[in-house]
């Protein structure tokens, strides 16, 4: 391991860099004579604090700034900067063209990628994703998904073993009646296990006990984190108590975390507000055609779902046997909870994406070649600047600053634009995605980072060609 | 000439005799970062002048050569000046920055 000194020698040297050429070996001598000296002093008196050596040598680099900013009389990059500046504004006509058209392009790719990364790379928000599954039912022949019968999920609950749980979601609707005035409640009446196929924890409070799924233990419900904010104050000592549903008193048990919202039913946009414990009706077993519910599962460690189906598609020909009558052609699909939320709208993101990319790409060539053309007009410009004694690298880096400069207002103007456009799409997206959800949008910020790197490199080519045509 | 607070603390700890940049941290207690760009500017400003300490000195001790700064003629009366305004400036910040008995 290197002692302090020779890190403080070390981060002394890599200061030198800045230093001038001319001034660097005496800087550099001065810097070590002091050091040495310093940590002489501590071994002639070692009962005194050793001197703090890396932090001294670290102010080296202030100093080395300060000579270089009073030697190097021009410091390229601001100059160039100013210069710039001063060049787009006589301009005007040209800048705010070339700016309009970037940022326009680069709006469009902002939001396409945080669309895109909203609905197919954010990871779903329980532990594990990837082993939650949906199980639908279909038509031998189609390959579409159908909500599924309860009598049916009873029998795969019963007889499937690729699932550690497999649990069903009938939708309902209840009347509170707790508020200021009386409200229909969107909600999830659940079998036993259907948290636990999610893997989340509870905000406050628990989830069902399997007694709870019995007649008599039933008026027990969940709320959903949203419902517990705008009702009750966040309060955690509702969990415990009573509240009027549909005029009976239904024991508040638990509260879902913020983001429990599975959306496994397509028909309902909006969120879930209260999950209630299913009861197995009587009649219930007995229903195997035109179902309503929704099916998930979590698979077991080790298997598959090329083997949960296989093993679905198994079970669905020996209940096909047993009921020929209601379950003839019936099969089972088991889907991966992602590709249920985003298997229809994939490709149409992926064209939508790629179309706009392409637009990108475009409009980069367009203002490329805006700056070839005026690259022509400052023929002269260039002529005096080289006559003055610029060298083709100090011409190619105000060429390059001048279009880094562009490219950053546009960024700003694109970043802007793209928030406007995310709250607009927002709003059409939570119609067309149902688990869409608009909070999310610091991606939009990451991804202009990301569009500001590719609108530089972009403009690049045009910084670099000019000087060459010029010369 | 620009006088800054830590300015008048190198001029006071130069007119104290120290002569290395390093003990002039010492004296003063300001980072090197902020000590050595002033030495620099009183360099360039005429105020000081520098020099490496002689050879055999170095060498008796086995280090580098260290930097010798020193104030000029000139310089000296400057440093007394500007000692003497930051003096003021000090004084004058102690009665203000004094916890306040009117307000109680």
């Amino acid at each position: 391991m290197p002692s302090t000194m020779q890190r403080a020698l070390r981060i002394v040297d890599l200061a030198a860099r800045l230093v001038p050429a001319r001034l660097r070996d005496d800087w550099r001598q001065e810097w070590h004579g002091e050091l040495a000296a310093a940590a002489d002093a501590e071994r002639e008196s070692p009962r005194r604090a050793p001197p703090p050596l890396v932090r001294y040598a670290l102010g080296s680099f202030s100093d080395a700034f300060w000579i270089r900013q009073r030697e190097v009389a021009d410091l390229d990059a601001i100059d160039d900067l100013r210069h710039g500046w001063r060049q787009l504004r006589q301009h005007a006509g040209f800048a705010v063209t070339a700016v309009g058209i970037l940022a326009l392009s680069m709006a469009a790719s902002v939001t396409a990628f945080s669309v895109v990364s909203q609905i197919l790379l954010r990871p779903l928000p329980y532990p594990n994703p990837d082993r939650i599954v949906t199980v639908w039912e279909r038509q031998i022949a189609t390959p579409g998904k159908l909500d599924v019968a309860p009598g049916n999920f009873i029998d795969w609950r019963a007889r499937a073993t690729s699932f550690s749980q497999l649990a069903a979601a009938d939708p309902y609707s209840y009347d509170y009646t707790g508020g200021d005035r009386p409200e229909v409640l969107k909600a999830l009446n659940v079998t036993e296990g259907f948290f636990d196929v999610f893997a989340v924890k509870p905000l406050a409070g628990r989830f069902f006990r399997p007694d709870e799924h019995k007649k008599g233990n039933h008026q027990v419900v969940v709320l959903s984190a949203r419902f517990w904010r705008t009702h009750f104050g966040a309060d955690p000592n509702i969990v415990g108590t009573a509240i009027p549903i549909d005029n009976l008193p239904y024991v508040v048990v638990g509260v879902a975390p913020d983001d429990f919202q599975p959306h496994l039913l397509e028909d309902a946009p909006n969120d879930r507000q209260i999950w209630a414990a299913k009861v197995m009706e009587e009649y219930e077993p007995r229903i195997r055609v035109s179902g309503y519910w929704a099916v998930a599962g979590r698979l077991k460690d080790g298997v598959s779902i090329e083997q949960a189906q296989a093993e679905m598609d198994t079970l669905s020909s020996q209940i096909e046997t047993e009921n020929p009558r209601t379950n003839k052609g019936v099969r089972a699909s088991v889907i991966t909870l992602r590709e249920h939320l985003v298997g229809d709208v994939r490709p149409a993101v992926g064209l939508f994406t790629a179309a706009v990319f392409g637009v990108l790409l475009i409009a980069c060539v367009n203002v490329t070649n805006l700056l070839l053309a005026r690259g022509a007009a400052r023929q002269q410009e260039l002529a005096v600047r080289t006559a003055l004694g610029a060298n083709r690298w100090r011409l190619v880096g105000q060429l390059l600053v001048e279009t880094l400069l562009l490219a950053s207002v546009a960024s700003l103007a694109a970043l802007v634009l793209a928030q406007a456009a995310m709250r607009g799409l927002s709003t059409a997206l939570t119609h067309l995605v149902s688990w869409w959800s608009a909070k999310r949008s610091p991606t939009a910020t990451f991804t202009a980072s990301t569009r500001l790197g590719s609108a530089w490199s972009s403009a690049c080519p045009a910084g670099c060609r000019r000087p060459r045509s010029s010369a | 000439m620009r006088l800054t607070f830590p300015t008048a603390l190198v001029l006071q700890a130069l007119l104290d005799g120290r002569h290395h940049g390093f003990d002039i941290m010492d004296a003063t207690g300001l980072p090197s970062g902020t000590v050595y760009p002033i030495l620099r500017r009183l360099d360039a400003e005429g105020i000081l002048r520098s020099r490496w300490e002689r050879e055999t000195v170095a060498r008796k001790q086995q280090r580098p050569a260290r930097r010798y700064y020193e104030l000029t003629a000139g310089g000296r009366a400057v440093a007394r000046d500007a000692v003497t305004r930051a003096q003021g400036l000090a004084e004058a910040g102690r009665r203000l920055f004094k916890p306040s008995e009117s307000e109680g």
